[in-house]
């Protein structure tokens, strides 16, 4: 089969690190390695994230062909590289000060070292000398010195920067033009990716014809404009199932129309639980279900990231475990992502031994995290339950984590509730695999979370909110009573996780013949029910296309007659 | 006789080169069978091949062989080691050395093989261990050598390693001839450990960056799995290494470190395989500045390995011609005799031991002016150590450091310890010091000056107790950094602000969690306190000692009086302060409940500062103002007849009218919640009163441990503490009945826990863990 894959990413979006890039990386990996012809339509920018991806998924680019964007727009790159890179301080201020100062003693030493007064006075005269020689270079240099700061300074008095003026200008027309509060940044980035998407739809339309074009995600509505039969896949809108929480951010509302433009004038879907089959399309956008088909996620596993070779133990005659020794040497790194916690408490904290709750996620609205921090302090502090609480989102940037951040610090959780961003894959790894008990108290997600199969993976149980999208998988296996909380309700949420915490060896032997079914979701799995997918909706294209024929010459003959 | 040396490492080629030397130089050596450190390093074997050159008994050496060397060095062992060894050979692991330079008694040879980003082991020492580490190296003087493998190590360390050092250098073992002759259009790159080390993760991400689309294998252990890089090849069987070492064009090495260096680059050489290297490392030292080999940018280094896998055999010729001289420095015959000049330095040391130490002094510090618990706790560690010395027969003298301050003038609290002979008492008074005074002081420490912090010093006018070996602070709450070269342990009672976080206003307790962060150990008596040093302290389990309970029992001789004044009913007692974690509010909430229920006992208030609650005096008739909590208790009181008619408030007692009080009560009451437990409840079970209790974890510990048999209720609901006091008055004598013994008791008084105390002591004393 001739699989195009369309993904127009914005340049910031780093692939590997990404929940939907790892799913993809394995996707192209199972439809590759099944023998499938793919293509990738991309913009230039995404040329090194995937070229990661394939590293880490070991998928021959050889196999794979692309079509790619033009070079990036000039504006663009003058903008990114002004705006958005942060370039290491030069250090060769302090490197020319260290060495005049160097000189300076020297000479100071070998003067203080002269014994002979003749030879003093000498050398006096001719340091006067000098002197005297550099003087108008001197007064020179600081008289243009002087002139550039009190430049510098009326400039700064009058507000007469050229950056400033020029960006106040943009936005100023944006925000008047549309009447929407849009930042430099943001008008840039849209109509690059706007521009990009068009353009890669043309290519993709000019280069040879594919039997599906997959779009592993709603954002770009261009994609309709792709000629042949698409497949998008639509994990949700929670935006539109939840318009007050993100309420406030101007940019959510164009991603929003974006993507309900996406699923408006798409024909076959994919999403990742039955729920939002349901819900999502066939219910909110009206899509017949037959063009839905729903494919739970590959199973997650962080197990590669920290697992240590056995025979470690054989030459050192030991049955140490070495995979969590190894682990908790990364929480040392991961640790020093933290953020709102003081520098001298986390600068020398040792997490070896402590018992903490974990929750992996960017603070979104959705994700519930205030609900888990009231939860957390009712243990704490009612149930002296000891253990710390450990999250991954940036409670002092992401977002929406404004309440949080309050809330933490007037309650002064600071030390026992750490936020540590951007910790890498293995370090999350070994977080997962440190942790007591894994917690997921979100309102709503595109399919089962995956914070389940990435702590069972490394042998961590987890509790989670009971919504629709993880009551159809665990109820499966009878466990609703015994991980599922209401999200709506700290106290309920406070009695599941102190079950799990208390008991989370037994939690995670019960949770363990769900996560054996999980694990068989391979990429190689998953990509085959894809496939399947595909020729189902190239079957069930043709059908219609054929019912439509027939209707349209019934119709004509009707006509005619 | 042989000398013998404990050889601590496991290092396998290590091993290869130094043991074989050493027996030959006419040593016994003992090599460590237990190695499990960290996550593994792959270059770490087991060997019991030297066992039988001992002549060390069978079951001197079953011991040694179960023991771990590295991080759990126990006494039996130590013993052992002093009895039979008079060489100790260790690197760089913290514990280790610990125990090590605390205890041993022979000379102590400091390996030192160079540490990445040109660290020197002296920092390294101090950021584990602290300067008192330094320190006490220091003090071993003549017993102590810093033997490096590269004569330039000791150019980075501080002073006295300096002075101690001598050349010990690395050797390779030697081989017999060259079978290189290439052949192979590949090269080899020797990285081990990419997913476990980030120095070697970064040279992978480095190299794959600049030397993508060229041929080569890379070899070495990889604990963790490099997936998706068929070139990483981890484990290579020895045959197909065999030939990769003998057919590969070239090894590449990568490492510009100025004090480390990889074997491997070496053992390529010995065969005769030609090795591309960078320069600016240590390669360039060990005479390599001018080698055909050496490339000062990575093109030339891509540069030269196209050309040797496109078979150039002029620079094959050229390198091979040339990098012998790089293997001078690790000839065997070279380093043979720099070990005999060097162990003949150690010999002479060792005949210049003095056996003889001079006892330890011991300053126990009560670091701020406690009058209650704290003081009685700091007095009975000073008995048992007089106790625990006394019965072991060891030389100790102990000073007891109180802060200098008014309350101590009012009234002798030290009468206790006042005629214990080998304890003497000094006032101190904590002084900040600044960045530029510390900077100073380790200056005269021969300490890099650059990272000093500002902090605090005990000051006794004498001598900041430095002529202390070591310090015991009997609460955490050391008012800034502390500033000492001496070692220390803290004792931490609780960390109550973790549950109640008003108790310190807006202010973090950073230098509270320094001092216990910054010990040697921290001392906790009970269980959910070592919980919370571990969880909120962030403590790792190791440096914590879980110290026995220890009270003191109240007399139990009877009443002289018959009536108790001021209560002319039957009543409990209800001992508390005015802190918050006591609970106050739910505690009258429960008892107005209570008496509205029909509770007929009055409850009688005693405690610092609960004269403040005296309602029938007014706000303003106190000296001081009284805060907003306190008013607020009053008005609850004041708003409730039942409260106003049964409450009988009698402030702080004096010790014996306390007893009379207590011994009279039907129980005693306890809502307080979140601290290390409450002694109260222990002053009763003496004189055979019950006690009802919140729930929480230290009051459960205590409970268990002595079986007071407490009743309990839930702090946080009033409804639970009214039905508890119901009950209480309800089944008072059957509650009086449960009382453990007396005598059961005095298992947790000074008399019968010293020797527990004093053991626990003297391990941190001397760095056991």
């Amino acid at each position: 089969m001739k699989i195009g894959i369309y993904m127009a990413y914005g340049p910031a979006v780093v692939l590997g690190k990404e929940g939907l890039g790892r799913y993809i990386g394995n996707l192209i990996k199972g439809f590759a390695d099944a023998g499938h012809d793919v293509t990738i339509a991309c913009p230039r920018w995404s040329l090194d994230t995937i070229d990661d991806l394939f590293q880490d998924f070991q998928i021959d680019p050889q196999k794979i062909e692309f079509i790619v964007s033009s070079k990036t727009p000039a504006v663009w790159r003058l903008y990114q590289k002004r705006y958005m890179k942060r370039y290491p301080k030069r250090n060769w201020k302090v490197k020319a000060y260290t060495k005049l100062s160097d000189f300076a003693v020297e000479l100071a030493s070998w003067l203080i070292s002269i014994t002979s007064l003749a030879g003093l006075l000498l050398v006096g005269v001719l340091l006067f000398l000098i002197s005297v020689a550099c003087l108008p270079l001197l007064i020179l240099g600081t008289v243009i010195l002087l002139a550039v700061k009190i430049a510098k300074k009326l400039l700064r008095k009058g507000q007469f920067s050229v950056r400033s003026f020029v960006s106040k200008g943009i936005s100023f027309v944006l925000a008047y033009s549309s009447g929407k509060k849009k930042n430099v940044h943001n008008f840039l980035a849209e109509r690059l990716n706007r521009t990009v998407a068009e353009e890669l739809v043309k290519k993709a339309n000019q280069s040879r014809k594919q039997d599906v074009w997959f779009v592993p995600a709603i954002f770009w509505p261009e994609v309709n404009q792709i000629d042949g039969l698409k497949v998008i896949c639509a994990p949700d809108l929670v935006t539109r199932e939840y318009p007050l929480l993100f309420s406030g951010e101007p940019s959510f509302i164009s991603s929003t129309e974006k993507c309900s433009n996406t699923i408006e004038h798409g024909n076959y879907f994919v999403t990742y639980c039955d729920f939002l089959k349901k819900h999502l399309l066939v219910d909110s956008f009206g899509k017949k279900a037959s063009h839905v088909v729903a494919i739970p996620h590959i199973n997650n596993s962080m197990a590669n990231y920290i697992q240590v070779d056995t025979k470690l133990n054989t030459s050192l005659c030991t049955d140490k475990d070495f995979t969590t020794a190894f682990s908790k040497t990364q929480l040392c790194c991961a640790q020093a992502h933290c953020t709102l916690t003081d520098e001298r408490y986390i600068g020398t904290l040792n997490l070896t031994d402590t018992d903490y709750i974990f929750y992996a996620s960017q603070v979104r609205p959705h994700k519930n995290m205030l609900t888990l921090v009231k939860a957390y302090e009712y243990l704490l502090r009612k149930n002296k339950i000891s253990a710390k609480l450990i999250l991954t989102g940036n409670i002092c940037s992401d977002w929406s984590s404004e309440n949080l951040k309050k809330y933490i610090e007037e309650h002064r959780l600071e030390y026992d509730i750490l936020s540590l961003p951007n910790v890498s894959a293995q370090e999350l790894a070994a977080l997962y695999r440190c942790a007591t008990l894994v917690v997921n108290p979100t309102f709503y997600e595109g399919g089962f979370p995956f914070t389940f199969g990435e702590g069972m993976s490394v042998g961590t149980p987890s509790v989670m909110s009971d919504i629709p999208q993880t009551r159809e998988v665990v109820e499966q296996y009878g466990l609703e009573d015994i991980m599922l909380f209401d999200p709506y309700d700290w106290k309920s949420m406070a009695i599941k996780v102190e079950y799990g915490l208390k008991n989370r060896d037994s939690l995670y032997q019960v949770e363990l013949p769900m996560y054996r079914d999980f694990e068989k979701r391979t990429g190689e799995v998953v990509a085959a029910e894809y496939i399947k997918a595909f020729e189902y909706f190239i079957e069930l294209d043709k059908e219609e296309e054929h019912d439509q024929k027939e209707s349209t010459s019934y119709l004509n003959n009707e006509f005619v007659s | 006789m042989k000398k013998r040396i404990l050889w601590l490492h496991n290092h396998t080629s290590l091993r290869k080169f130094e043991v074989p030397l050493l027996i030959e130089l006419g040593y016994e050596v003992y090599c460590p069978k237990i190695f499990k450190v960290g996550s593994g390093d792959g270059s770490a074997t087991i060997t019991y091949k030297y066992d039988k050159t001992l002549s060390i008994p069978q079951d001197v050496l079953d011991i040694l062989n179960c023991t771990d060397f590295y991080e759990n060095i126990t006494r039996e062992s130590m013993e052992i080691v002093n009895q039979y060894f008079d060489i100790v050979m260790m690197h760089y692991f913290p514990d280790q050395l610990r125990t090590i330079v605390r205890n041993f008694r022979g000379i102590i040879v400091f390996q030192s093989f160079g540490l990445l980003l040109e660290t020197p082991y002296s920092t390294m020492i101090e950021q584990d261990l602290g300067i008192s580490m330094l320190e006490q190296i220091k003090e071993l003087g003549h017993r102590f050598f810093f033997a490096q493998a590269y004569p330039h190590l000791k150019n980075i360390e501080c002073a006295f390693f300096q002075r101690r050092a001598i050349d010990m250098p690395l050797g390779l073992p030697s081989r017999k001839g060259r079978t290189w002759s290439g052949g192979d259009e590949r090269f080899l790159f020797v990285l081990p450990r990419i997913n476990t080390a980030g120095y070697f993760k970064k040279a992978y991400l480095d190299f794959k960056e600049h030397f993508s689309g060229m041929k080569y294998t890379i070899a070495g252990a990889q604990p963790i799995a490099v997936a998706g890089d068929p070139n990483v090849r981890g484990f290579i069987p020895s045959e197909e290494y065999q030939y990769i070492m003998d057919h590969y064009c070239a090894m590449y090495y990568h490492s510009t470190e100025k004090n480390h260096i990889h074997y491997h680059p070496f053992e390529a050489i010995q065969r005769g395989m030609p090795v591309i290297f960078m320069a600016g490392g240590m390669i360039d030292l060990l005479g390599g500045k001018n080698l055909p080999g050496r490339c000062k940018t990575v093109s030339e280094a891509k540069r030269k390995l196209t050309a040797l896998a496109s078979g150039d055999q002029k620079l094959r010729d050229a390198i091979l011609s040339t990098q012998d001289i790089l293997l001078e420095h690790f000839d065997f015959e070279n380093c043979r005799q720099k070990w005999i000049l060097g162990m003949n330095q150690i010999e002479s040391e060792c005949n210049r031991i003095n056996s003889s130490h001079k006892p330890k002094k011991i300053a126990v510090i009560m670091p701020q002016p406690y009058l209650g618990g704290v003081l009685d706790y700091t007095l009975r560690l000073i008995q048992c150590i007089f106790a625990g010395a006394r019965e072991k027969h060891e030389q100790i003298s102990v000073v007891f450091g109180y802060p200098d301050d008014e309350v101590f003038l009012e009234h002798n609290y030290f009468t206790r310890i006042e005629d214990i002979s080998c304890v003497t008492m000094r006032s101190f008074q904590w002084h900040e010091k600044n960045a530029s005074w510390v900077s100073d002081a380790r200056t005269l420490l021969e300490l890099p000056s650059n990272c000093a912090l500002p902090g605090v010093i005990l000051d006794d006018q004498m001598g900041y107790f430095e002529d202390c070996d070591y310090l015991i602070f009997t609460s955490d709450r050391i008012p800034g950094r502390l500033i000492t070269t001496k070692p220390y342990v803290v004792v931490a009672h609780d960390y109550i602000q973790r549950y109640l976080p008003k108790m310190f206003g807006n202010s973090y307790e950073a230098a509270f969690i320094d001092a216990v962060r910054q010990s040697d150990f921290t001392f906790v008596t009970t269980e959910p306190t070592m919980k919370d040093a571990i969880q909120y302290a962030g403590l790792p389990k190791k440096q914590i000692k879980l110290a026995p309970l220890m009270f003191e029992l109240m007399d139990n001789t009877p009443n002289r009086n018959e009536q108790v004044p001021f209560v002319k009913n039957e009543y409990f007692l209800w001992s508390t302060n005015l802190s918050e974690h006591k609970n106050h509010v739910a505690a009258l909430a429960a008892l107005a409940a209570y008496y509205h229920k029909g509770g007929t006992l009055q409850c009688v208030i005693t405690g610092v500062n609960t004269k403040f609650l005296n309602w029938k005096r007014k706000a303003s008739e106190f000296d001081v103002e009284l805060n907003p909590y306190t008013q607020k208790l009053r008005k609850i009181i004041l708003d409730d007849p039942d409260l106003k008619r049964n409450l009988v408030i009698l402030g702080n007692l004096p010790k014996e009218y306390y007893r009379e009080i207590l011994q009279c009560a039907k129980f005693v009451f306890h809502p307080g919640y979140a601290d290390n437990g409450n002694g109260t409840v222990i002053d009763a079970a003496s004189v055979g009163v019950p006690s009802i209790s919140s729930d929480y974890p230290a009051m459960r510990y205590i409970d268990q441990k002595i079986s007071l048999h407490l009743h309990y209720f839930n702090p946080f609901d009033d409804r639970s503490i009214t039905q508890a006091l119901l009950e209480a008055e309800h089944d008072c004598d059957k509650y009086a009945g449960q009382v453990p013994e007396r005598d059961e008791l005095k298992n947790y008084t000074v008399d019968r826990t010293y020797r527990e105390q004093y053991q626990i002591i003297k391990d941190a004393v001397e760095g056991f863990i």
